[in-house]
């Protein structure tokens, strides 16, 4: 039953991100959708599922979107997921600020890692915008910090009517 | 595992996960089969996820252009009468053009030109980042498409196959940061290569400070790199910049909105010469 959700997390996140793609693909560039079901189980402080999340998410958003280095993307969100679950072990970040700082700094960290995995693979860069990245940040926030919520508030009701019945 | 502690036990996931990346990551980029057969393997199985957005994506694209059309199409049908009159009359003097044309490059022994054999593809998904400027085509080997060949659209250049797999194929966009082309000023005929910078622009290089190259000039694919054929348009010079270096700095904008492609073509046989008589100009 946890794999099935997890696996429909990343459905939704795939088709998600297709969608936006198609829609507006200039808009599709500043939200990673990809990172919603590392945060959910990073959050939770649940590191071998954000690893393992991490690196399924990364390896269909590099089968799809990505040309340069198959592997690169599962790369980043595996470290992100084990280091967002490390954290969330040692502090309660499962909450509305928790969740919108962790958003936050997850894209951060991936963009950081991008450019060192990129020069270390000698794969051209982009240029360095920090106005864009601080957009991005607060963009992916909002989300993570919004969806999960949602996500939670959900569950709960779910829990309820089944404790009910 | 059992008898190793929890955290140790995440620690060992961690380096195992991530080692197995990095060695798909130098697999891939020394072109190795095994991640390509593993990369194309996942694209086949989650494509129906893909189809399914992107297809929900066209529908609500079609809904808010649909509404928006009939916002304008009053007035659109007005105007489009006055030209259609017009470009009958227009027409009539093309067709008699083109039997002259025709007739003369017969008596001068000229070769008729040759349009590149193209196959027509709908872009799936598109990335437009700054670190990362792509599209996926529905079209892969099974319809011709191979890794280097370029892929036009209305309007000019759009950039060059990298990936394909049997139905799908990953196009790489001229603004992407490790794109090339090389391109010609045909109003002066200096030539450069032009490449992406992530953004929406481009920017040519290898020109003397010299060349003779003004804002809003058209630049043309060459045809000397050897994979885009000669004379479709790349872009506009927007930006020209003299600095201290032996380079302008030339910014070009792309002659196709890249950010709103559906219908691509993708050139399946070897390049052709110009498509039409946008000649180029010889070299200075």
């Amino acid at each position: 039953m946890r794999l099935l959700a997890a696996a429909a997390g990343l459905a939704a996140a795939l088709g998600g991100e297709s969608l936006a793609a198609r829609v507006a693909p200039a808009a599709g560039a500043w939200v990673d959708l990809m990172l919603l079901p590392v945060a959910w189980y990073g959050l939770q402080g649940r590191a071998r599922w954000a690893m393992g999340v991490g690196c399924a998410a990364g390896l269909l958003h590099d089968a799809w979107f990505r040309v340069d280095a198959f592997g690169l993307e599962g790369f980043k969100k595996t470290l992100l997921g084990w280091s967002l679950a490390s954290l969330a072990s040692r502090f309660d970040l499962n909450q509305a600020v928790g969740r919108l700082a962790s958003g936050m700094l997850l894209v951060v960290a991936d963009q950081g890692l991008e450019w060192a995995l990129r020069g270390l693979l000698d794969v051209a860069q982009g240029p360095w915008r920090p106005w864009a990245l601080g957009m991005r940040a607060l963009v992916n926030g909002v989300l993570v910090a919004t969806v999960l919520a949602g996500l939670d508030r959900c569950l709960r009701r779910g829990e309820k009517s089944a404790a009910r019945h | 595992m059992r008898g190793i502690h929890p955290r140790r036990r995440d620690g060992v996931w961690l380096v195992v996960l991530l080692s197995g990346q990095l060695v798909l990551m130098s697999a891939h980029t020394r072109q190795a089969n095994g991640a390509t057969a593993l990369e194309n393997a996942v694209a086949a199985a989650s494509r129906p996820l893909v189809a399914a957005g992107a297809g929900l994506g066209r529908w609500i694209d079609g809904s808010l252009r649909f509404v928006g059309e009939l916002w304008v199409a009053r007035r659109e049908n007005t105007r489009l009468r006055a030209e259609l009159d017009r470009l009958r009359t227009g027409l009539e003097r093309a067709r008699e053009l083109e039997r002259e044309n025709e007739r003369l490059r017969r008596l001068l022994g000229m070769r008729e030109h040759l349009a590149p054999a193209t196959v027509a593809g709908s872009v799936i998904t598109a990335v437009l980042s700054e670190q990362q400027q792509m599209l996926v085509l529905d079209r892969g080997r099974a319809d011709g498409v191979l890794p280097d060949r370029p892929v036009l659209a209305w309007g000019g250049v759009v950039g060059r196959v990298v990936e394909a797999n049997a139905h799908t194929a990953k196009v790489r966009l001229l603004t992407d940061p490790s794109s090339g082309i090389a391109g010609v000023v045909p109003r002066t005929g200096w030539e450069g290569i032009v490449v992406g910078r992530g953004g929406r622009r481009l920017e040519m290089l290898y020109l003397p400070a010299y060349a003779e190259v003004l804002p809003g000039d058209r630049v043309v694919s060459s045809g000397l790199d050897g994979v885009f054929p000669k004379g479709f348009g790349i872009g506009r010079v927007i930006h020209l910049e003299e600095g201290a270096s032996a380079s302008p700095r030339i910014l070009l904008e792309p002659e196709v909105d890249l950010g709103r492609l559906e219908e691509v073509l993708v050139v399946v046989e070897g390049t052709a010469p110009a498509p039409s008589g946008d000649a180029v100009a010889a070299a200075p």
